[in-house]
């Protein structure tokens, strides 16, 4: 029997704020700081915190010469209060905040909180090293260097640099509820290696690990081939990076080559995975990601289709959702872009005709067309901005093919940047 | 449900007659009824009337906690107009009480509204409200405040 309690419960308290001020907080005094870093604290929040879900934006792959662009930004949650959204926390970037002007910074991907950055200095041709990786988390400003990759052509007397356009992708481990790993990987070759029947391609790639500090060379083989991360960033979700490949002369979906960087070290095989949907020019498609699961969007005919992929080889792709749209989006020109990463029942359509984002309801049957890039707030008080001028630079030229963004959404706790060794 | 009286008294020599299942909210009251069949007076050493009297208000609203939703949402409604009606320095009166007298529900909601309350603070304000120490020197403290500068942003200038 507990009796004569005559003390303030602070962590009672500090577990019900926000991030911002619990962090803010942690200078208050050297037990609020100790407490405030105590395992039993990080339970406590996630467990009052972790059915709701975190600031998160919907991020293209950066475009050679164009603008860091976030299609649409959510960062008014409880779990963080932000008061800006994330893209203005990763730009201006303050690992280098004196860059001379037109330096050029590339978003590549992000994998559960963390964002893989690449930024030139200069583009003075005997300069090219000048040329560095970040990945971290940017709202804490934690950044690991990434370090050069080493040159895989050992004969070749030629100094090597990696081509930004070599990036493929970032995949992550997570160990009880914590980011402990981070991969990214980049790719070296890709060569048909047999032409018979339906071919065999050999991808080269190297794999940078956190756990390690250094640069892996891998092969991994391949009955499709693996084009990586010339425009988008390939989803990835526990540890696998999703690619995308067509079929030649074909409008049909084409298949998802897929291979897990965390997997046994001598697994060597891409997974090729048929999409499903109709073989029709007019087809939209994107693939996304919501929960833990891979998501993949088709919009034909005023129909969205939206399918779950399955871990049963028997059935693949479980259809979730098939909903009419209204007749005020216009069809061919209606691009799925996203799910939302908490919830299926949310998806993110860009309206090229219009020029403006249409946000879904699909259980209700409800779109809502947001005509300004000024915030709008959803019903949970959560603070949305919408970027539609730069959305329709990076879409004006899209047509066929799965789109991929990249959603960046931050953890449940400000945890810290896995680091390599020193 | 025993319609019991029982009175509670505070350390300033305030007396209140609640019934047995309201007092029974107080979990400190419950155990000593368990205790011993007989009390009907209950001396509680660590609370002021005035604070007191808020508790039993609380015990009192939610002494029937029913299941429906609209019940739900009106106690709902009835808490937050409650907390409106205190300032920090009675907030944390209560959650005193509400700690010593181990009142769950009562602990839960006051935490959240001083967590609303002081969520854009400085540490500065949280020193003087909360009466702690700072056990920084200068130096370690612009050191804690620069690893977590991202947090500083716009809370520079407290609201008032």
């Amino acid at each position: 029997m507990e009796t004569g309690r005559r003390t303030i419960p602070e962590v009672e308290i500090l577990a019900r704020l926000p991030l911002r001020s619990i962090a803010r907080f942690k200078s208050v005094c050297k037990r609020w700081k100790s407490v405030i870093e105590s395992g039993y604290f990080r339970r406590l929040f996630v467990s009052l915190h972790g059915n709701s879900s975190t600031s998160w934006s919907l991020m293209f792959r950066t475009e050679y010469l164009r603008q860091m662009t976030q299609a649409i930004g959510f960062h008014g949650c409880k779990t963080w209060d932000l008061p800006k959204s994330l893209l203005s926390y990763i730009m201006p970037f303050q690992v280098y905040p004196n860059l001379p002007a037109g330096s050029e910074y590339y978003y590549i991907a992000s994998s559960n909180g963390l964002i893989w950055i690449d930024v030139f200095v200069s583009r003075i041709k005997d300069m090219v090293s000048s040329y560095k990786s970040f990945v971290g988390n940017p709202v804490l400003q934690q950044w690991v260097k990434i370090p050069q990759p080493p040159n895989p052509w050992v004969q070749d007397k030629h100094p090597w640099y990696p081509s930004p356009l070599s990036d493929v992708g970032m995949v992550t481990r997570v160990e009880n509820g914590v980011v402990s790993s981070f991969k990214i990987v980049r790719t070296i070759q890709m060569e048909l290696i047999d032409r018979r029947d339906e071919g065999m391609y050999l991808w080269r790639v190297c794999v940078y690990s956190s756990e390690t500090g250094l640069w892996t060379f891998k092969q991994v083989f391949s009955s499709r081939p693996v084009n990586a991360g010339r425009i988008d960033s390939p989803v990835n979700l526990n540890g696998i990076l999703y690619m995308w490949d067509r079929y030649m002369f074909s409008n049909g979906p084409g298949v998802l080559v897929a291979h897990d960087f965390y997997g046994p070290e001598a697994d060597d095989q891409c997974q090729v995975i048929p999409l499903p949907g109709a073989d029709d020019e007019d087809v939209r498609r994107c693939l996304t990601t919501s929960g833990e699961d891979v998501i993949f969007i088709e919009v034909i005919h005023q129909t969205l289709k939206v399918w779950r992929l399955n871990n049963e080889e028997s059935e693949r792709w479980q259809l979730i959702w098939e909903v009419i749209m209204p007749s005020f989006i216009s069809d061919v020109n209606c691009f799925p872009l996203a799910m939302n990463p908490f919830d299926t029942d949310i998806v993110y359509l860009w309206d090229r005709q219009h020029g403006c984002l249409v946000s879904g309801y699909l259980q209700a049957q409800e779109f809502i067309v947001h005509q300004e890039s000024e915030g709008w707030s959803s019903s949970e008080g959560d603070c949305c901005s919408v970027n539609t001028s730069g959305t329709e630079g990076y879409m004006e030229e899209r047509c066929d093919g799965v789109l991929m963004l990249s959603q960046f959404v931050l953890p449940c706790w400000m945890d810290s940047v896995p680091r390599p060794p020193d | 449900m025993s319609s019991n009286k029982i009175v509670l008294t505070s350390s300033d020599g305030e007396s209140f007659e609640v019934e047995e299942v309201v007092a029974r909210k107080l979990q400190i009251v419950g155990h000593m009824l368990e205790d011993d069949c007989v009390i009907n007076e209950i001396p509680l050493q660590n609370v002021t009337g005035d604070i007191l009297s808020m508790v039993i208000e609380y015990c009192k609203t939610h002494v029937d906690e029913e299941e429906s939703e609209e019940a739900q949402t009106k106690l709902k409604t009835w808490d937050e107009e409650f907390m409106k009606k205190f300032d920090i320095k009675t907030l944390l009166q209560i959650i005193l009480a509400a700690n010593y007298l181990n009142v769950k529900g009562l602990l839960d909601l006051v935490s959240q509204t001083i967590a609303d309350t002081i969520k854009d603070y400085t540490p500065e304000q949280i020193r003087e409200v909360f009466g702690v120490e700072n056990d920084y020197t200068e130096e370690e403290e612009a050191e804690v405040r620069k690893e977590n500068a991202w947090a500083f942003d716009e809370a520079d200038t407290p609201k008032p």
